[in-house]
């Protein structure tokens, strides 16, 4: 037997122009249950509101209705009003005459039936209400980034900067990324490594940051802040607070002659099996490559741990793993180049002279394999003509990816003017589909290539490149022309798509994060929430959300610093209250639930039955990561998965109420 | 290898399983100690293998037997198709690979028992003897031989029998055909013939249906996919289904099944077989396993990395009537 | 007794309106801000999310003598959720299957995406259903004659 109060507002004449108010009083007050009910001309007023704690308290009330607005407006006014007279505010429903009635239906005695049976149901519903409470959670107030690329390390600083501590992991050895392999940068063509390299420098000595460098998150449990993960260190194989970065190690490391290709470099220099993979690496520490390293393949050599001056060599290092506590992720794991050998008419990996876009930005780098003197690959000659192919893969549902990559006209257009400044004999063609320039200072960096530099822009797809002599024949269309070209060239550069991490679906999974049709890692909403992620406390930036250029992935980075900082400026978290939960004696342990939480806030667990005395699989909930979305309690066919404030015999006793309750009736004085 | 008679191989495999303690139990067919059909058996003993028998009149699917949780596994024993209804267990969680041994039988379809009266000269009591002969089941009873057709007396489920080879096995023993039979599917075509109908016809169809229900639950109890342990037609508290036959009970009950099957009925027709009032009840779960595989392209069972259907998603869903190129 | 008889009448046809919180509901309240009239035979049950809406709901909805049934969410793409209406989809759309195999009248039930900007949509959308209704009553009553 519930005590139930029913408070009808008049909204000055908003409610009561064609709402009968007092007749719906009087048949509300003799539905089961109720024991008051009342009627006044503004609830929501401080009057209102006294009257109905009023009532509460002289009718001893264990369950508040207002019929009023909509929800959306007034019900937090309401549940606080409850709550000040000491009733839990999830005792407290509202039922809309306003919006939902009176506003939308002009026949006065209809509307009067629609106001008495929503108010009959929402008093059905409200009977089944029960306390809930919000529980305060710990927040660690620390922070964890994946990916030490310019968007990781933009994250790091700001976060750093804003006073909490912070770990970056980064799986390569040193942080830097992709941005570290570029030459210059558009729209301003500064050099990358001297933008890049003193936030590099500033990750590394700021006192907040601890750099976590050939390192690995392998595992994140808990939800926002309280995660903890597991990070892998792998075996650098080099003491890294001893190595003072000489160099003597990989100067002299016998392995150089195996050929092995530099990843930093995209395959076209080699380096040694102990490495930095370049000369501003932060940390200036290398690593051994032990599949590579002569003394962890025969056994012998040992030339480093020789000639190393500090004897920081150490050939037992084991990968260790740390376990540490965070209240905040950003993932920042950036993006690959698609491989143009998908397009085997354009000879990508087949030519030597056919080479990607970020091939080509390491031969003009005055670090990179050529010292910046553009060569071709095959024979190391200048090359005379150029010719840049847009869109490999970018714009092609068919052979590769539905999405623009965003970055390749930019990066095309300034390598052209690259190639004209250095060589300005040299003839540069690029073939594109449509220009996309839509950054500040782009569309005159375009212009400029084409006017002050004379780069030849062909508006047309190229349909085959294949080679003729020690030359490239590019075959395309020149679509404004309405004509077939032919170019030979002695270089052609392919504006391969970005596109995700290979593997960023397994860490999608490791997290918990979701991915969206092309894999990329998906936002919480593509326009209010770009930088969170559902799972709330996890937060992605830079390329990995989908490409970015520089200036883009840096904002995103702060972006999602600036949620990290709010969130970790928190004393507590609030989780929410009408929340899921899974009765473990229902529970079949199908665990569908488990798989379309939106929030991963399911998961399997064992339960031992006090009764049965038998051990089970169920699925549980985590009180503190759900959002209430209910999805999971339509999904459960026993009725073990239920969402409290809408749980079944809620909905079953409005249905009920819906259809049987004859307002006519009661309106005319009839008992229920 | 061909072997045509796979009862001996069936009898020295259960035994080995045994009496090696690979397995806690074996779930197979024995014959009734009265009428001399197949039904289902679970045997615990080496000395009880030599009772295990296997023919084309073993209908029932043992899946329903498999429990899982335990240390050792249950070797069962299943007909391809009934190795499905074990994968769709698996997909949701309610078994384990490893907690069942499969021993999958070779088989070219399930005669219907009905069928012995009619193909009888004589009312008979006793099953005195089984045997494959060509394309034909001997069935030898007390009143004299009843020949019935491995094509014109099968179960409507095995006419166009879709998957004959076992989803998983452990062992396999018998022949197994290569590929479906490549007959028509009288349970399409029930399906088709109902959809022949006008909407009013069809409602009387199922209205009718549904009037007949006894709510034994007979077809609940011998679905092997029917697992939840509190079954919302059994719940009070609160009510989600009126409980009386009389009413619209009968009917929400039923649709509300149709419901949490599909995409997992896995078309045994145990619950057809089941019913005491002969309700056509394979009608609706036979159009929901085609609206299934039609709208997000997934068959109940048939391969083990499957997801439930409605636990995943796609952008390119068919969307709601009038919404995006979805059905109207 | 006749007048009583008369406003019995009056109230069917009555659809259950199951509408998510976050997009319909918030469509129902535009309607009503709009000042859009539409006819009164709604009974709405407010759900977080058209995700929570199990087919049961809708099955028992008819099954108690509600004349028609209404499930609207946030379009695809627009759950607050981000999730919970795609899974709702495939629910809904292998339901309508289900009712449509099944015979059931398709005046009964009616399931549509409606966003918190649709107002005048909603209000249509419940236009369509009484007048459906009516129909069918009309066509049913001549039946008899």
């Amino acid at each position: 037997m519930a005590r139930i109060g029913v408070f009808v507002c008049h909204c000055g004449t908003n409610i009561a122009k064609n709402v009968d108010v007092s007749r719906v009083v009087a048949a509300v007050g003799r539905l089961p249950n109720v024991v008051h009910a009342t009627e006044y001309k503004y609830m929501c007023s401080e009057p209102g509101q006294q009257m109905i704690r009023q009532a509460m308290e002289e009718h001893k009330l264990d369950r508040v209705v207002v019929a009023a607005c909509s929800p959306h407006l007034h019900e937090r006014t309401f549940r606080a009003c409850a709550s000040q007279a000491g009733l839990n505010p999830y005792l407290v429903e509202m039922c809309n005459i306003r919006e939902q009635c009176s506003w939308c239906h002009k026949d006065p005695e209809r509307a009067t039936q629609r106001a008495y049976e929503q108010i009959a149901m929402t008093v059905a519903k409200a009977y089944y209400d029960q306390p809930l409470t919000q529980n305060r959670l710990p927040v660690e107030r620390r922070a964890l980034v994946i990916g030490g690329g310019i968007a990781g390390i933009q994250a790091a600083l700001d976060i750093a900067d804003a006073g909490h501590p912070v770990v970056l992991v980064e799986r390569s050895p040193s942080i830097g990324g992709r941005m570290a392999q570029f030459d210059k940068t558009f729209p301003t063509l500064d050099c990358s490594a001297c933008i890049l390299t003193p936030k590099m420098v500033d990750v590394a000595a700021h006192p907040n940051i601890t750099l976590r460098t050939y390192a690995e998150v392998e595992e994140l449990n808990g939800f926002v802040g309280n995660f903890e993960a597991k990070i892998r260190l792998k075996a650098r194989s080099v003491r890294l607070e001893e190595c003072k970065g000489c160099g003597e190690c990989w100067e002299r490391c016998p392995a150089k002659r195996q050929n092995i290709p530099s990843e930093f470099d995209a395959g076209l220099s080699t380096r040694a099996a102990i490495y930095t993979p370049f000369p501003q690496a932060v940390p200036n520490v290398p690593v051994i490559d032990r599949e590579h390293c002569l003394y962890f393949q025969t056994g012998k050599c040992g030339v480093c741990a020789k000639r190393c001056p500090v004897g920081c060599i150490d050939f037992e290092m084991q990968d260790e793993i740390l376990t540490e506590r965070f209240g905040a992720v950003v993932v920042a794991t950036g993006f690959d180049v698609m491989d143009p050998r998908v397009y085997g008419e354009y000879g990508g990996g087949q030519y030597a002279n056919v080479i990607t876009g970020l091939e080509f930005e390491r031969l003009m780098n005055a670090s990179g394999p050529t010292g910046g003197h553009l060569v071709r690959p095959s024979d190391h000659k200048e090359p005379k003509t150029v010719v840049f192919v847009q869109c490999v893969g970018s714009r092609d549902q068919d052979k590769g990816h539905e999405y623009c990559s965003r970055v390749c006209c930019m990066y095309t257009a300034k390598h052209a003017t690259l190639l004209k400044d250095k060589m300005p004999d040299a003839e540069a063609y690029v073939f594109y589909i449509d220009i996309r320039a839509t950054g500040k200072n782009y569309e005159e960096f375009i212009l400029r290539a084409q006017r002050d530099y004379g780069v030849r822009y062909l508006r047309g797809r190229v349909s085959r490149i294949y080679p003729e002599g020690d030359r490239l024949i590019v075959r395309g269309a020149d679509s404004l022309a309405g004509e077939q070209i032919e170019v030979a060239a002695d270089l052609v550069v392919l504006a391969a798509a970005a596109e995700p991490r290979a593997g960023a679906r397994e860490v999608a999974q490791m997290l918990g994060i979701g991915q969206d049709k092309d894999g990329f890692f998906s936002e919480a909403h593509p326009k209010l929430r770009p930088v969170e992620n559902l799972t709330a406390g996890i937060f992605i930036a830079g390329a990995c959300q989908f490409i970015k250029d520089i200036p883009d992935a840096v904002a995103s980075a702060s972006a999602a610093a600036a949620k990290v900082a709010g969130l970790l400026a928190k004393d507590h978290l609030l989780s929410e209250a009408q929340v899921a939960s899974v009765d473990p004696v229902a529970c079949r342990g199908c665990l569908q639930c488990v798989r379309i939480c939106p929030f991963s806030a399911i998961e399997e667990t064992t339960w031992k039955d006090p009764i049965e005395r038998i051990e089970k699989r169920v699925a549980q909930v985590n009180a503190n990561v759900c959002m209430g979305c209910g999805t999971c309690a339509a999904a459960c066919f026993s009725g073990a998965a239920q969402l409290a404030g809408f749980r079944d015999e809620q909905v079953f006793d409005e249905i009920a109420t819906a259809v049987f309750v004859d307002a006519a009736a009661a309106l005319a004085g009839e008992s229920e | 290898m061909s072997d045509p008679d796979p009862v001996p191989t069936l009898r020295a495999k259960a035994r080995e399983l045994l009496e090696q303690g690979t397995v806690r139990a074996v779930v197979g067919y024995q014959s009734h100690a009265e009428s001399g059909l197949p039904v289902p058996a679970v045997i615990t003993r080496p000395d009880q293998a030599e009772a295990l028998v296997f023919n084309p009149l073993c209908a029932h699917n043992l899946s329903r037997y498999v429990q899982g949780g335990a240390e050792k596994p249950v070797a069962v024993v299943a007909k391809a198709c009934d190795t499905r209804a074990l994968v769709v267990m698996m997909q949701e969680s309610h078994i384990r690979r490893e907690d069942v041994f499969v021993i999958a039988m070779g088989c070219t379809g399930i005669v219907d028992a009905a069928r012995i009266d009619e193909r009888a000269r004589a009312p008979w009591r006793r099953i005195e003897a089984i045997r494959t002969d060509g394309d034909a089941v001997a069935v030898e009873t007390d009143a004299g031989v009843a020949r019935l057709s491995l094509t014109e007396d099968l179960l409507p489920r095995c006419v166009a029998c879709p998957v004959p080879q076992p989803v998983i096995d452990d062992v396999r023993l018998g022949d197994f055909p290569e590929a479906p039979p490549g007959r028509p599917d009288p349970l399409a075509a029930q399906v088709a013939e109902i959809e022949a109908m006008g909407r009013d016809e069809r409602r009387r169809f199922f209205s009718e249906t549904y009037n007949r229900c006894i709510r034994c639950y007979a077809c609940r109890n011998v679905c092997p996919l029917c697992f939840c342990e509190k079954c919302f037609a059994d719940e009070t508290r609160p009510q989600w289904v009126p409980r009386s036959t009389l009413g619209g009970g009968n009917e929400l009950y039923h649709m509300v099944r149709a419901m949490h099957l599909a995409g997992r009925c896995i078309g045994c027709g145990a619950c057809e077989r089941a019913c005491p009032v002969g309700l056509p009840l394979m009608a609706v779960n036979t159009k929901m396993a085609q609206v299934v595989d039609g709208m997000f392209g997934h068959v109940a069972g048939v391969r083990m990395d499957d997801t439930p259907p409605f636990a995943v998603y796609r952008d390119a869903d068919p969307d709601l009537p009038g919404h995006g190129g979805g059905k109207s | 007794m006749e007048a009583v008889q008369a406003q019995h009448e009056d109230k069917r046809p009555k659809i259950v309106a199951f509408l998510c919180n976050w997009c319909s509901y918030a469509g129902a309240d535009l309607a009503g801000s709009g000042r859009m009239d539409y006819p009164a035979n709604l009974r709405v049950i407010r759900v977080p999310c058209s995700g929570r809406v199990d087919p049961l709901f809708v099955l028992k909805a008819l099954e108690q003598g509600a004349d028609a049934v209404l499930v609207s969410g946030c379009h695809p793409g627009d759950c607050h959720y981000a999730k919970g209406n795609y899974y709702a989809r495939r629910r809904l759309t292998a339901l309508l299957e289900l009712l449509e195999f099944t015979g059931v009248p398709p005046h009964k039930y009616r399931f549509e995406w409606v966003s918190a900007s649709e107002g005048k949509e909603f209000a249509q959308v419940i236009r369509e259903m009484v007048e459906a209704l009516n129909a069918a009553e009309q066509k049913a009553a001549m039946a008899h004659v």
